[in-house]
């Protein structure tokens, strides 16, 4: 079967199942792209086990499947002109690339080793989310999770769906964070889904806002996003994830309301001088002043900068990255970071917005 | 770049825990004497050997069936390392008297620090002599004593010249080190080990002069910085000043403990148990440096000689810790994945990475604030009532070495 592609448009496609390609596995049928046609459509379909990506083109032409090596992905990136012609063998698995000047000859191979992934069509009552949103609550929620393998439930973002949202909760045993979103109706199962992180980062990479809404739904041992026609599905992890709200305080001992970008800007000057796995700075709040300083063997720095504080002064240590992290992703100019002691936790909120916080636990001097 | 002239000297002393053992026995004075463990615990090597001893061509390191083969009246004197250590430690008060900068850089060699003490003590070459006369008459140990403009040409002034020397003293400065070094074999040069030498006499280069002769740049290119570090040997070029103590916080990048089995361990149960006592020590020292580690590492030598077999793996910790509960399931893992199943000879757990203790970062789900508290009561039971004062039900079983090795101090007896 002979198909005529553009080259960046069948680039794109690539470039998006190539996200959910092993890095290395011993089977060897994953480390292809499975390419189906059943006459009315194309589908491109990668998987790891863990993640599946599966892209569907409109498309009239006879039916059959291949094996594409994960090779196809370079030598689409890299033709030499816009124009190519793709001719398939269902019988033999060869591929012949024709673009310009160009002739690529490749061996596919049977699709049959290919593990099955079922056709998952768009269920009625699916969570549908503007991209641009869920783009923004992942990129405040996912790189809180660890990749650190000895808590394997802390590799996972949870997913709890609720009455009229979801909230999203990420930590690695230092720090928390939990993100709200409300004002939203479905109609599957209320239920929680611990979904890799690892997988989660592959997501907001090819989340496109040139679909404006993505839907989410379970389905079977996995959830999956879908936008425009691409189906992302995600293996869910079966782990508990352990009750952390228990360490969130009732009532703060020390508030403060400070200005984002300044704060940014001092810290990550301070963290010049920090060192060590710790990365250690020290805040100090008093008299309606918050000083950041810093002293390692390098030497030592302070800056000071004016806040609105409600409460006890305190000092206290903290690992400065955690703290550089959240003022990097959230888009408000002032925050709230609530204290409570010099062993209690820091937690970051934004203004009028409930549905927020950002936990850090700070170190302790001995 | 110039650099200022200082006065190092290095301070070696002589077949030392021979010296020291024929200072405590003077009737064993000019007899070929070695200090060496027990034969039948296979601790029976060459520890040291008199002068006497060595000109029969025994060496540290032999086994001693074979000293008796090369000189069949030889005097066996069993280890004793307290001895030893207080010794060494009596040397460094001596030196003490001439210098605030002493720095031991093993048992039997110190560094020292002289600039500026000329106005009080005269030339080098009298400080150096005071000095050897002084540990000969209050320890009854010989010293040797090799002066450099830094702590470089000292040491090769000690190993190459002073050694040799009826006088014990030799300087070597940045005028003459190339007169007297450019003949020497180049395994004679600080910091070529045997694999080194056989890679420069590949590359024809058969002498200290050879090396020096070559471009800088051949051997960055060849080697990287530790081509370069060799390079500079060659000229006599040191940039370092006296180390700072060995031991001492600063500078200690990791904790280790290493040892070779009474017997071939042919059982995992066993080896675990050798494995949790290590882990035990290796954990209770860092926390004595107060000081936690984030990598453990484990070797293992197999008990074949002639067919070498072993590993030395690491992986990085979750979060630092000082603790054995938390160290131990990685020990093992890490031992478990590598190990070939042959009879071990010789197993090692080191914590590397440390980071300081005073810092610690909180976290949700960990204990170690208890844990702190539980490992801070068994230390200090430790220290009053020595390591077999607390111990694991485990050092009770067969195989475990607690209680054969509490009363020695490096594998030897103290």
């Amino acid at each position: 079967m002979k198909i005529q592609i553009q080259k960046n448009e069948f680039n794109s496609y690539l470039n998006i199942v190539e996200k959910a390609l092993p890095i290395r596995s011993t089977i060897p049928a994953i480390n292809n792209i499975l390419l189906q046609s059943d006459n009315k459509k194309l589908t491109l379909t990668a998987t790891n086990l863990e993640l599946a990506i599966k892209v569907t083109i409109p498309f009239e032409g006879e039916a059959g499947a291949i094996l594409l090596p994960s090779k196809i992905v370079d030598i689409v990136r890299y033709l030499p002109e816009t124009d190519a012609s793709l001719d398939l063998n269902w019988e033999t698995f060869r591929i012949n690339i024709e673009s310009g000047p160009s002739n690529f000859l490749l061996n596919g191979s049977d699709p049959a080793d290919y593990p099955l992934i079922e056709e998952i069509s768009l269920p009625e009552g699916a969570f549908k989310i503007k991209t641009s949103t869920l783009k923004q609550v992942l990129r405040e929620v996912v790189f809180v999770a660890s990749t650190e393998e000895s808590r394997p439930a802390f590799n996972g973002v949870l997913f709890e769906f609720k009455e009229n949202g979801i909230t999203l909760t990420a930590s690695d045993t230092y720090r928390l964070v939990i993100r709200e979103i409300t004002g939203y109706s479905f109609s599957f199962e209320k239920q929680r889904y611990l979904i890799p992180a690892k997988s989660l980062r592959e997501l907001m990479k090819v989340l496109d806002e040139d679909a404006e809404y993505v839907s989410i739904f379970p389905d079977r041992e996995q959830l999956v996003f879908y936008f425009n026609n691409i189906h992302f599905m995600t293996r869910v992890l079966n782990e508990k994830y352990p009750d952390v709200r228990g360490v969130i305080p009732k009532q703060y001992q020390t508030r403060i309301k400070v200005e984002r970008k300044p704060l940014e800007e001092t810290i990550s000057r301070a963290t010049l001088l920090a060192e060590g796995i710790n990365q250690v700075i020290q805040l100090e709040i008093a008299d309606q002043l918050i000083k950041v300083k810093v002293s390692s063997q390098l030497g030592s720095m302070e800056e000071t900068l004016p806040t609105a504080q409600e409460g006890d002064p305190l000092a206290i240590y903290v690992n400065s990255r955690f703290i550089l992290d959240i003022l990097k992703v959230v888009e408000e100019k002032e925050l709230f970071i609530d204290l409570h002691g010099k062993e209690g936790p820091i937690i970051f909120r934004i203004p009028d917005d409930e549905n927020f916080l950002y936990l850090v636990l700070p170190i302790k001097m001995g | 770049m110039t650099q200022s002239r200082r006065t190092i000297f290095l301070a070696d002393m002589q077949s030392f825990y021979a010296s020291v053992e024929i200072a405590r026995n003077p009737s064993l004075r000019g007899k070929p004497l070695v200090v060496c463990g027990d034969p039948a615990l296979r601790h029976g090597i060459v520890l040291a050997a008199s002068p006497e001893a060595k000109a029969y061509g025994i060496k540290s390191g032999q086994p001693a069936w074979e000293c008796r083969r090369l000189c069949p009246w030889t005097v066996f004197v069993r280890p004793h390392m307290q001895t030893y250590i207080d010794y060494s430690l009596r040397i460094t008060r001596i030196f003490e008297q001439f210098t605030d900068r002493v720095a031991p850089y093993s048992i039997d060699e110190q560094f020292l620090d002289l600039t500026g003490c000329e106005k009080i003590f005269g030339p080098p070459r009298e400080i150096a002599a005071a000095m050897i006369k002084r540990v000969w008459e209050e320890t009854g140990v010989r010293c040797r004593i090799g002066h450099g403009e830094n702590p470089l040409q000292a040491k090769m002034a000690c190993d190459r010249f002073a050694k040799h020397s009826k006088a014990g003293y030799f300087e070597l400065n940045h005028d003459n080190y190339s007169v007297y070094t450019k003949d020497l074999p180049i395994g004679d040069l600080f910091g070529v080990g045997h694999r080194m030498e056989r890679n420069f006499h590949r590359m024809g280069v058969r002498t200290i002069g050879h090396l020096a002769g070559l471009p800088r740049e051949t051997l960055v290119r060849r080697w990287g910085v530790n081509g370069e570090l060799l390079w500079l040997n060659a000229h006599g070029i040191d940039y370092s000043t006296v180390p700072p103590a060995v031991g001492s916080a600063a500078v200690q990048k990791g904790v280790g403990q290493s040892l070779t089995l009474p017997r071939d361990y042919a059982a995992l149960k066993e080896i675990e148990v050798v494995l949790l006592e290590m882990t035990e020590e290796v954990c209770y020292r860092a926390r004595a440096l107060g000081r936690r580690g984030t990598i453990v590492n484990v070797y293992c030598r197999g008990a074949d000689f002639d067919h070498p077999s072993g590993f030395s793996r690491q992986k990085k910790l979750p979060e630092a810790t000082a603790f054995a509960t938390d160290v131990y399931p990685f020990v093992c893992r890490l031992f478990r994945r590598h190990w070939d199943g042959k009879p071990v000879r010789t197993l090692g757990v080191a914590l590397t990475g440390l980071v300081d203790c005073r810092e610690q970062q909180l976290s949700f789900f960990s204990r170690q604030e208890k844990k702190n508290a539980l490992n801070r009561a068994m230390d200090v039971v430790r220290q009053r009532y020595g390591k077999t004062g607390l111990f694991r039900a485990a050092s009770l079983t067969p195989g475990a070495q607690l209680f054969p090795r509490a009363t020695r101090i490096g594998g030897h007896e103290a």
